[in-house]
């Protein structure tokens, strides 16, 4: 179905004034976070009111128009990345917070609301919502839902399936549908959960229910410097091999230190080979008790600095550093490809080690500022863009990585999602049936598969072609997987 | 495998006789949902063991044959715990049953679900292939979250053959504080100790009497317990009241639960029990059918039932919408309807 079909916009237009159909205008959604995936949309949509997703849904759906939703656009998958024969649809004007009920903590948002505004705006009734993905200040909750998002404080308080109770969704044929609800749980099977990471490929999430938490009476953050990475992934698996369990714990290696140093001055040991930023809350007392079993911990393991910020304006120092760390290598190098393997913590030191190799291999630098605790790598690799060979380099890199992440008994990723990005590798981590339930989940939904087509599950004659262009590596290392 | 390989046999052969299987883990919960006469039985109770179990990873991989009450032992002996008290109906209470029935205990609220616990399953589905979705590790979106939607399924999509878990730390200090006093006066109690931090774990009224439990640092759960008034209770009482052992669920011929929001007002219903933060609510004896005429928010179970064994519509009915989402996945994952036909609705065209 071409998308200069006049009809079709004409319809649409009569639903949605705020359509945007000229070349130069539409360029500004070419593209997400993932910068080496471009695509003009077809037709963008700024709708304003659910009935008018709805109708939007349905006009796709009857036309069988591809239609990809779209909220702030930070996705470092391609997710949001248009087709170029169907409609964008951007939400970004649902922007308001609905309301917020202190007495069950929880805040009704529209899907366009960005992560830190729900919480600023409740961040006076001493509540927050505790999912912080460093793009916070910008990507949209929606977003959220559809990539089961996570930040650096998951570790302890969970990604964002754990955080939302209730969905409104509009389902490919256009209805309003209800998931789940304040209370606990819900007749039926779990769809909450199975529109989570869902990479906006079964429904399109126009409200949220989110569950805020009470913020900690005291909180520390604990900055220390290593003098290499084995050490500081050591003391990682050893702190919860501890039976601890910080709010937050994270890693930079000396690259992503000295990046984001530069960058915000943060006050970070710029000689380390690796730091460890450990968050811990609880009363003033308990905290005294678990710095000094987590210094107990990082000393076996050589640590060269051990300081505590307890005071806001400090930690928020800390923690900016951390969150601006993609930007700051971002500065360094004019592209950086960011991966998203997760891997058991105790193969960490290993897996670093191997990256280190590849970068090396590949000649290419790689930076690594990751989530510790939850054994969620993020290798920055550093590339040009505008050299064709670095720009394969980097992606046969990337791809190796997330290869060995499979075979350290992990996953291709941890929550960026799959878009278009890791379609390839999808064949690697799944095979055959499982894939063929995947497909038949979407097509529970979407018949039409009008929704997002072509991201996140990749048809079988995909891994085909892939399997063909990848039999020397690939054949050696998964010898027991299928070739379709 | 050898076990997994007899499961995928048995399923193949049903599959293609056209004959149905109720699987059961324990057969400890067959009190839940509707369960057809003379269906022929695949049970995974002799598939019980660890497959991976590295405690400083916070993840168990186990079969899903193993019994609670094993699984619940070995944690203890490493110091940690599956955090939402999985509830044992009995010792043969598989853990495979309970994630399947997405039975969470006393810690729901504070602690989170079963299916927020659950990393990973392996399955044999309805062709006998054996599938693995999720994985053990923390965080995983790779693929459709397929593991938590055969959580609650009641084993409606497939054979749930191993599952991977993530543990925690078990608390340092437990207690369990009883006090006598009014509903309200409960329900402030539990509201504020849910609206600050604290170590709130569990929370039950019953007969006059709110029950707490509170867990964590020894530090944290002496503070809080100094504001509170009550004496020391026994812990056991956790478990009881999750297994629908206290004496009340006993002597009861019919057992309703209402699942809830917690500010939801009582209305015009005789309670029994109140937990969840009053979230969960259980009617026991009840002359009529509870859910006609229900006013509030939330969905009704009948979870035992003296007007004979059925127990057809256990579940509060589905809207249109959502019914016809849950045939089009059923029928996705078992096309020739083998797997515990109706145990949770009816299906299209089976
Ligand atoms: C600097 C930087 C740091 C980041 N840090 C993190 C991090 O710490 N943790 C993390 O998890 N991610 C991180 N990300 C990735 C990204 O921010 C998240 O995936 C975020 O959730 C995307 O939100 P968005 O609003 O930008 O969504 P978009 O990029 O616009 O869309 C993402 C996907 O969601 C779908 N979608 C959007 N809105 C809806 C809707 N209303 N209904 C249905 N589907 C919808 C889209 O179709 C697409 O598939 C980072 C990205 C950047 C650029």
């Amino acid at each position: 179905m071409p998308i200069n079909n006049q009809d079709f916009i004409q319809r649409l237009r009569a639903v949605a004034r705020d359509i945007i159909t000229d070349d130069e205008r539409l360029a500004v959604y070419e593209t997400d976070g993932l910068t080496a995936k471009k695509q003009l949309p077809g037709v963008v949509v700024i709708p304003d009111t659910v009935e008018q997703v709805q109708a939007i849904v349905a006009l796709c759906h009857a036309h069988e128009v591809p239609l990809v939703a779209r909220g702030a656009g930070t996705g470092l998958s391609g997710g949001a990345m248009p087709h170029s024969e169907g409609v964008l649809m951007v939400m970004a004007r649902f922007n308001r917070i609905v309301d917020v009920d202190t007495s069950m903590r929880t805040a009704t948002v529209q899907p366009g609301v960005t992560n830190l505004a729900i919480s600023e705006a409740v961040s006076s009734l001493g509540l927050y919502y505790a999912p912080d993905p460093s793009s916070q200040i910008a990507c949209t909750i929606g977003g959220n839902v559809a990539e089961n998002s996570g930040g650096v404080h998951c570790l302890k308080y969970g990604l964002t399936v754990h955080n939302v109770k209730q969905l409104k969704v509009v389902l490919p044929g256009g209805e309003l549908i209800v998931i789940g609800g304040k209370g606990y749980d819900t007749p039926g099977y779990d769809l909450l959960a199975l529109m989570h990471g869902s990479e906006g490929m079964l429904g399109i999430v126009v409200e949220v229910v989110v569950q805020l938490l009470p913020k900690p009476s005291e909180i520390a953050v604990i900055m220390a410097a290593f003098p290499n990475v084995v050490d500081a992934a050591n003391s990682v698996s050893g702190v919860i091999s501890k039976g601890l369990l910080p709010a937050g714990l994270e890693m930079m290696d000396k690259l992503a230190i000295q990046a984001a140093e530069a960058f915000v001055g943060a006050g970070y040991p710029e000689g380390a080979e690796a730091m460890l930023l450990c968050e811990l809350d609880g009363s003033a007392e308990e905290l005294q008790v678990l710095i000094e079993s987590v210094r107990t911990v990082f000393r076996t393991h050589h640590c060269m600095t051990f300081t505590v910020a307890w005071e806001a304006i400090e930690r928020q120092k800390l923690w900016l550093g951390r969150k601006a760390a993609f930007p700051a290598v971002g500065r360094i190098a004019p592209d950086y490809y960011c991966m998203d393997g997760t891997i058991p913590r105790r193969e960490l030191a290993n897996v670093l080690q191997a990256i280190t190799e590849l970068s090396h291999k590949y000649e290419l630098q790689v930076a690594n500022v990751f989530h510790a605790g939850d054994g969620n790598l993020h290798p920055l690799i550093l590339y040009d863009a505008n050299n064709t060979d670095q720009l394969t380099r980097a992606e046969a890199f990337g791809s190796e990585v997330l290869a060995l992440c499979i075979e350290k008994g992990g996953t291709i990723t941890g929550e960026h999602g799959v878009g278009v990005e890791k379609i390839n590798e999808m064949c690697l981590q799944f095979d055959r049936n499982e894939l063929g339930i995947f497909h038949g989940i979407k097509n529970a939904f979407d018949e039409h598969g009008i929704l997002n087509p072509g991201k996140g599950i990749p048809t079988l004659s995909r891994c085909a072609e892939f399997g063909a262009m990848h039999v020397h590596a690939g054949e050696e290392r998964f010898p027991h997987l299928d070739r379709f | 495998m050898e076990e997994v390989e007899a499961f995928s046999e048995f399923i193949k052969k049903a599959g293609s006789d056209g004959n149905p299987i109720q699987l059961t883990g324990g057969e400890t919960k067959s009190f839940l949902g509707y369960v057809p006469e003379g269906l022929q039985v695949l049970t995974t109770q002799s598939y019980a063991g660890i497959l991976d179990y590295h405690p400083a990873e916070l993840i168990i991989r186990v079969k899903a044959g193993t019994p609670v009450g094993t699984l619940n032992a070995l944690l203890q002996s490493e110091g940690q715990m599956l955090a939402f008290d999985p509830p044992a109906h009995d010792v043969g209470s598989t853990i495979g049953g309970v994630v399947a029935a997405g039975l969470s205990g006393s810690a729901r609220p504070y602690r989170g679900a079963a299916r927020d616990h659950l990393l990973g399953v392996g399955m044999v589905l309805h062709d006998g292939a054996y599938c693995e979705f999720g994985g053990q590790v923390m965080k995983n979106v790779a693929g459709y979250d397929v593991s938590r939607l055969v959580c609650g399924a009641y084993g409606t999509l497939g054979l749930m053959a191993d599952l991977s878990l993530k543990v925690v730390p078990a608390p340092e200090l437990e207690k369990t504080i009883a006090r006598v006093c009014s509903v309200d006066q409960a329900r402030a109690t539990i509201k504020s100790l849910s609206n600050s931090v604290s170590p709130l774990s569990a929370s039950c009224y019953s007969g006059d009497t709110l029950s707490i439990r509170l867990s964590g640092s020894e530090l944290a759960v002496k503070a809080t317990e100094k504001n509170l008034e009550g004496i020391q209770a026994d812990n056991s009482f956790w478990d009881q009241l999750d297994a629908l052992r206290l004496p009340a669920f006993q002597n009861a011929s019919d057992i309703w639960r209402l699942s809830t929001e917690p500010d939801e007002p009582l209305y015009e219903y005789d309670f029994s029990i109140l937990d969840w933060g009053f979230a969960q609510r259980w009617l026991l004896d009840p002359t009529s059918d509870p859910r006609d005429g229900y006013r509030g928010v939330g969905h009704w179970t009948r979870v035992r039932s003296d007007k004979g064994g059925f127990q057809a519509e256990a579940f509060q009915p589905l809207s249109k919408l959502e019914l016809e989402l849950h045939q089009r996945l059923k029928s996705t994952f078992d096309p020739g309807g083998i797997f515990n036909p109706g145990r949770m609705y009816r299906e299209e065209g089976l």
